[in-house]
């Protein structure tokens, strides 16, 4: 079910902690987007809790910006996990992430919302070497 | 492969779909028409539509995605080069948005390295 941001945001009104509508609000900082229409992804409890778990291990970010994360991990191990999700992505220009909800009761889950970092000089250099490409090194 | 090279590496885990394939390094895509951009692999959840795969310059977080569902699955390596004339892959820049060193291969490779874990 496709939904508007104002109707997203009203859905995890009723179940988001204090810091996680934060995150969201952040997501959603264009207010004149609010009725533009974001497209579900279907997903599982089984395969997103996997993804984040490892995600929450791989991740180079501070510990305290993988807050929603880790409330999402610890949210997906109580699901049976044939349970079907729907999940909501946005990247904004200082926010990014996915927004997650119970598809049968709509219940929020929890989100992987944060913000954009820097990348490292390394990073910004390989980058570089993708989009003027020698035949010797990408 | 040779140590001077810049090498990549891809997780693949045990439950993964194109476990049987990542086995004999072949590198398929979720979809190879897919819609999904950079970004939106990069956040998560969409790998069965999207055109991309995941790869990183670190062999530790690789291995944690390989690991994700326990024991069987693989590492996959590649030199980090550009594609030949004629070549239906190239590497593309990611967001990165989660700091994981991370780089997209669009399209269907052949001849990567695998190690079992």
């Amino acid at each position: 079910m496709s939904l508007s941001r104002r109707e997203l945001l009203r859905r995890a009104e009723s179940g988001a902690a204090p810091g996680a509508m934060r995150r969201i609000r952040a997501l959603f900082e264009s207010p004149h987007k609010m009725s533009e229409k974001l497209e579900p992804v279907r997903t599982s409890a089984d395969a997103t809790l996997h993804l984040w778990r490892t995600r929450l291990i791989t991740s180079g970010l501070p510990l305290l910006s993988l807050n929603g994360i880790r409330l999402l991990v610890r949210k997906l191990q109580t699901l049976p996990p044939d349970t079907a999700l729907e999940q909501y992505g946005l990247t904004g220009p200082t926010f990014a992430g996915n927004v997650y909800f119970h598809s049968s009761t709509g219940e929020f889950l929890g989100d992987t919302i944060v913000k954009h970092h820097a990348k490292s000089r390394e990073m910004l250099e390989l980058d570089a070497r993708i989009s003027h490409p020698s035949r010797k090194t990408a | 492969m040779q140590q001077s090279q810049l090498v990549v590496y891809r997780g693949v885990h045990a439950q993964h779909p194109a476990l049987a394939a990542a086995r004999r390094g072949i590198v398929t895509p979720g979809d190879m028409d897919g819609t999904v951009t950079p970004a939106e692999h990069n956040r998560g959840d969409v790998s069965a539509d999207s055109p991309y795969t995941s790869w990183t310059f670190d062999r530790s977080i690789a291995e944690s995605h390989a690991d994700e569902y326990g024991p069987g699955g693989v590492i996959l390596m590649l030199t980090f080069s550009a594609p030949e004339p004629g070549d239906k892959w190239s590497w593309e820049g990611s967001p990165d948005l989660f700091d994981e060193d991370e780089v997209l291969l669009r399209g269907y490779r052949t001849g990567a390295t695998v190690e079992e874990i």
